[in-house]
């Protein structure tokens, strides 16, 4: 039982480690490669945490491992475009002028209401109020409201008070 | 650029540590099959002093190795030749000339089993 007290100790540590190195990205922001290197470490880590009839090694090698073509993947991807729209994608515009693209849409296997739902969770409720809407990498939705649709903004403010000064 | 170096270091330890533990695995299967040959071979010619000593010598070469060969091998795997090896000897001890021919000839099954799940290959790779 000690032994693998200690050994889920050294494990833990590994992971945490490896978590580190990751960056400060949580789940939702991570690219699809890292969320599945996130995946197999925590999967690496369990099996010799739990059986003692597997080396310590067998865990810690993969783990090590994975973490350093992590790290090399994204120093490629910072470094070369060409890599990273490989290890990445590229953004998809699914909504432009308020007018759905279907053909992205079906790409993405991006059901339509699946859309509207994160429309919906962005603030918007029409598809006509937004000027574009982009699936970005790593799954998440942004919306750029028209003007019109748009929140007021400080800058707004101070060009219609301005003019208003103007008038007088 | 710092994460960088830490990867290139933490694969370069990966590697040598590989190495490393491919070549001693190596070593120590060949020196087991040489000895556990040996001990056979007393057997056969009714030398069961010579055995004893071939056996004594796989123990004391399992031993040596224990710490490497436990941070590598599968722990199922070594007891399965720590025993068998173990059990070998108390044959030998009895003059069991088939029984320890038996034994023998299985731990050498295991330790030739650990040689080629270590050898780099297409078909250990697949």
């Amino acid at each position: 039982m000690i032994i693998t007290f200690i050994r889920t100790i050294i494990l833990y540590l590994l992971v945490v480690f490896s978590m580190r190195i990751m960056g400060k990205r949580t789940i939702g922001e991570l690219q699809p490669y890292e969320l599945v290197i996130d995946i197999m470490i925590s999967d690496l880590a369990t099996v010799p945490m739990q059986s003692t009839d597997f080396p310590l090694l067998s865990g810690i090698i993969p783990i090590l491992t994975l973490i350093t073509l992590e790290i090399f993947m994204s120093y490629l991807s910072l470094k070369s475009r060409k890599i990273r729209r490989v290890l990445c994608g590229e953004p998809t515009t699914v909504i432009k002028n308020g007018e759905i693209n279907y053909k992205n849409l079906k790409k993405l296997r991006f059901a339509h209401t699946d859309l509207l739902e994160e429309l919906r969770q962005g603030g918007c409720d029409d598809v006509k109020e937004v000027k574009r809407a982009v699936v970005e990498t790593n799954g998440k939705l942004s919306i750029l409201l028209k003007k019109e649709n748009s929140p007021l903004t400080k800058a707004d403010a101070i060009k219609i008070f301005s003019n208003k000064d103007g008038k007088k | 650029m710092r994460d960088v170096i830490t990867a290139i270091i933490i694969l370069v330890l990966i590697i040598s540590i590989s190495v490393t533990f491919y070549c001693l695995s190596m070593n120590f299967c060949n020196d087991m099959s040489e000895n556990l040959l040996l001990a056979k071979e007393a057997v056969e010619a009714g030398d069961y002093t010579l055995a004893a000593k071939y056996s004594q010598n796989c123990i004391d070469i399992l031993e040596k190795s224990n710490l490497w060969l436990s941070a590598m091998a599968n722990h199922e795997e070594l007891n399965s030749i720590k025993t068998g090896i173990l059990r070998a000897q108390q044959f030998i001890a009895f003059g069991d000339d088939e029984e320890t021919m038996a034994e023998l000839g299985e731990v050498s099954g295991l330790i030739n089993h650990f040689a080629a799940s270590e050898q780099i290959s297409v078909e250990n790779i697949f």
